[in-house]
């Protein structure tokens, strides 16, 4: 019986390498494949040979760092693991449930096959992606770890993911027996919360007895701070709580055959007793486990057919204005969006922030006027324009991005193309300089004076602040429409909601398309900031630099907003010549 | 009024329709029948204005579509055989949402009436993921009939409905027709196009091998048995057995 099992996993695997293979033939795969090949080469791969050709089998240690940090991350990486496998008991509130897909329990479940098989077959499934997941783990942490050998790094990391994966099952499956004997989630976690305050008390007991504390010698430079700290966590309770970590995370930070094969031992006698202990504890799974794989498959169906957002838990979300019948038809979109945004995007909520804050600042400048926490509060929102400008763009996709899946319905509307994507991407643009006029706002008003040079006067903030605020829908309004561009360029590249396509190539696609965007954006920029630096330049001639700049600022948002005219009416036209027969194709393809 | 000349679509070297003509009168329900793959969504969604033909044209209450779409597209309506919603808007919203974009202003009074005819007034401040697919069916209905079209294209309206939302979808549909819109509805259930459609279109392979009123084409078919159905007319036009 278990055969059938290994041969179906098997199949299952090659049949998906072979597609990925096949894949290849398209030019879109290639160019991604090749260029997330490049990536891994020169990012992780070459870094990696080098650190690992230079040191040869010395000691662990981080490249360019010394060896105490070494240290340190061990005890980091032992304490994250204690804290990952508590919460496995505290959090989780569902019976255990295993990952199969619709097709698995159709043909599995029904079958002659015990409980006991399903679990090996599942563990036994989950060691591709383990083994996988520990390759990656390999190149990323060998750029940063000298010394050992990749192959004991891989198979280290395996046995790290390996007992943290047999935990979470033997913990899941412990969890349901509680259940089923009447202990409800509620009183599980009140018995671990208590099992942790005594454990905080017997620390607290062992600190306030035992513990000597850091002396101005151990304070005087990092690698003897670290030092005391490995000390600490080496004696009294610590060296218990910590001790089942260490045993797992010593394989991967092994320097030779020799360390390895003893840190081995124990590491693998571990993983074996959670397998033990796995297939001892079993519980009834099946029902959510056929929960789970349905929702898995309803989301995954959702997402297919367009409607991705059902594969995230929706809530009712009011309007942020009254939508009316007439007027022009681009508003309708940008309702539509700002509702798909939520309620964190409502003037109220903004509103309420803003006051908080400006209270909260007004309070703090009154009875605190020195304080550091001050000048963080002051500087912090106007460090985030940029930030906002950069990175707010990819994450807030509330455009054509969330709805070319719809894109037959869109192409029914009684509205030509640029009419179209420019309501579609108002939403964004409006949400982003709204934010980011309210952070200028605020660093007109509270940036911090640093001594012991003076800050900008409040006329010079409010120049600047001017400036800022002119510029920035321009700015945002060209960098949302090269977000819109690349999915109505390359649908079936770019991002389309959460069933988007996933893999290797998937990635160099990406890379791709980043590179293609930065460079549009910077293209799209030199106009405008060749206008505003030499109007910035030559206006100082006739007048002061606070009244020029915003002048600037204006010059550049007109070319700005002549560049969006231009590409809204390009975008428009791309839509409107968009074959729905071919891109909805490409979309479910991606998607797959 | 729905009037189709040498319509042709193409994939690639494919010819998905080829060569198709065919009119749909004010207050006619013409049914659009085939085999799968014989081409009858590509034909609606070229209709529509959602892809364009290859070769031909269409006119959608007198604008052409290639030449005029806004206006054309401002009177049609189209239904998918799955109902395309936002996940985050309310029934109320859509409502309001699509009555924006057709510019319908008593939008609110029709809107409420809809709701109402589709038996889905309870229902207006719930969201799509609350509704079942039925009612997903009706708001889809709801949206596109908000504007009052005079035009309307049905893909496979009776998938997923029980039978009291069959029932309500065919009185519906005659409702609009009795209006004196031009309905075009394509299904696999010959019973309803039997019960419901005025003309008959039968395609294969993206070609017309039958077409005119429903008597004509079974009499065509099936002359010597007069009170032949529909699905042995089908089968005969098809070459099926």
């Amino acid at each position: 019986m278990f055969t059938a099992l290994v041969f179906l996993q098997t199949r299952l695997f090659w049949n998906r390498v072979r597609v990925q293979i096949r894949r290849l033939r398209q030019p879109k795969y290639l160019a991604g494949t090749l260029a997330a090949a490049a990536y891994v080469y020169f990012f992780l791969i070459r870094g990696f040979l080098s650190n690992n050709r230079s040191t040869g089998t010395q000691d662990p240690q981080l490249a360019g760092l010394g060896p105490e940090w070494a240290a340190l991350i061990e005890v980091g990486a032992a304490l994250m693991l204690v804290t990952v496998a508590a919460a496995a008991w505290l959090f989780p509130t569902k019976r255990a449930s295993l990952e199969f897909t619709e097709a698995e329990i159709a043909f599995l479940f029904p079958a002659p096959i015990s409980r006991t098989a399903l679990i090996h077959y599942r563990i036994l499934r989950s060691q591709i992606p383990l083994l996988f997941g520990s390759l990656i783990m390999t190149l990323f942490s060998g750029r940063l770890l000298q010394g050992g050998q990749v192959w004991m790094h891989w198979m280290g990391w395996w046995l790290i993911l390996a007992a943290l994966e047999l935990h979470r099952l033997g913990a899941a499956f412990a969890r349901t027996r509680l259940m089923d004997r009447g202990v409800t989630p509620a009183r599980r976690r009140l018995l671990v919360l208590g099992v942790l305050a005594l454990l905080a008390v017997a620390f607290w007991t062992w600190a306030r007895l035992s513990l000597t504390a850091p002396t101005s010698e151990d304070l005087a430079d990092f690698p003897r701070l670290a030092g005391y700290l490995e000390q600490t966590a080496r004696s009294g309770p610590w060296f218990w709580l910590l001790l089942v970590p260490r045993c797992i995370l010593r394989p991967m930070l092994a320097s030779s055959a020799g360390s390895f094969a003893l840190a081995l031992l124990p590491a693998a006698g571990l993983v074996a007793a959670l397998y033990v202990w796995v297939i001892r504890s079993q519980a009834a799974f099946e029902e959510a486990t056929i929960d789970q794989a349905r929702a898995r498959a309803k989301a995954l169906a959702a997402a297919r057919s367009g409607h991705w957002q059902t594969a995230t838990r929706v809530t009712k979300r009011g309007a942020p204005f009254h939508l009316a019948p007439l007027g022009r038809r681009p508003i309708a979109l940008l309702w539509k969006n700002l509702i798909s945004m939520g309620m964190a995007f409502t003037p109220r909520f903004w509103l309420a922030l803003a006051a908080m804050a400006v209270v909260g600042t007004i309070f703090m400048k009154q009875f605190m006027p020195q304080s550091i926490g001050l000048k963080i509060v002051g500087v912090l929102p106007v460090a985030l324009v940029p930030m906002l400008f950069l990175v707010v763009p990819q994450i807030l996709t509330m455009d054509l991005r969330q709805d070319l899946a719809m894109i037959d319905a869109l192409k029914t509307y009684p509205l030509p193309g640029w009419h179209l994507v420019l309501g579609e991407v108002l939403a964004p643009v409006l949400v982003l300089t709204a934010v980011q006029c309210l952070c200028l706002a605020w660093g007109v008003a509270f940036f911090p004076d640093f001594e012991p040079s003076q800050g900008p006067s409040p006329s010079d903030r409010l120049s600047i602040g001017i400036a800022l605020a002119i510029a920035a829908p321009g700015l945002n309004m060209i960098s949302i429409l090269i977000h819109n561009a690349a999915i109505l360029l390359f649908p079936g590249w770019a991002r389309v909601g959460p069933g988007q396509a996933r893999g290797f190539e998937a990635m160099g696609r990406s890379i791709l398309l980043m590179i293609a965007q930065v460079t549009a954006l910077g293209l799209a920029l030199v106009l405008p900031a060749g206008a505003f630096a030499a109007l910035f330049f030559l206006g100082q001639l006739w007048a002061p630099w606070t009244v020029v700049l915003p002048v600037g600022a204006l010059a550049a948002l007109v070319l700005l907003a002549i560049e969006a005219y231009a590409a809204l009416r390009m975008l428009g036209d791309w839509f409107e010549r968009m074959d729905v027969s071919t891109e909805l194709l490409t979309l479910d393809t991606a998607a797959a | 009024m729905i009037e189709v000349e040498g319509l042709t679509k193409l994939y690639g070297d494919f010819a998905a329709v080829s060569d198709l003509s065919f009119v749909v009168r004010p207050g006619e329900v013409l049914g659009l029948v085939g085999p799968n793959g014989a081409g009858k969504t590509t034909t609606l969604r070229c209709l529509a204005g959602i892809m364009p033909p290859a070769k031909g044209a269409v006119r959608i209450a007198g604008h052409d579509l290639a030449t005029d779409p806004l206006a054309a597209k401002q009177v049609l309506a189209y239904f998918p055989d799955e109902p395309r919603l936002f996940e985050y808007l309310t029934v109320r919203q859509h409502l309001a949402f699509t009555a924006r974009l057709y510019q319908v202003a008593d939008a609110e009074r029709a809107g409420e009436e809809l709701l109402r005819e589709l038996e889905i007034a309870d229902k207006a401040d719930a969201l799509p993921g609350e509704l079942s697919r039925g009612m997903k069916q009706k708001l889809a209905i709801a949206c596109g009939l908000v504007h009052a079209p005079r035009v309307a294209f049905f893909d496979e309206p009776l998938t997923g409905l029980d039978p009291y939302g069959i029932r309500r979808m065919k009185d519906t549909i005659l409702e609009r027709a009795r209006g004196g819109m031009a309905l075009l509805i394509s299904s696999h259930l010959l019973h309803l196009v039997d019960e419901i459609c005025t003309h008959l279109l039968i395609l294969k392979q993206g070609r017309r091998v039958a077409h005119g009123t429903i008597d004509d084409v079974r009499r065509q078919f099936a002359e010597s048995a007069p009170d032949a159905s529909l699905e042995d007319v089908f089968f005969r036009a098809t070459g099926g057995s």
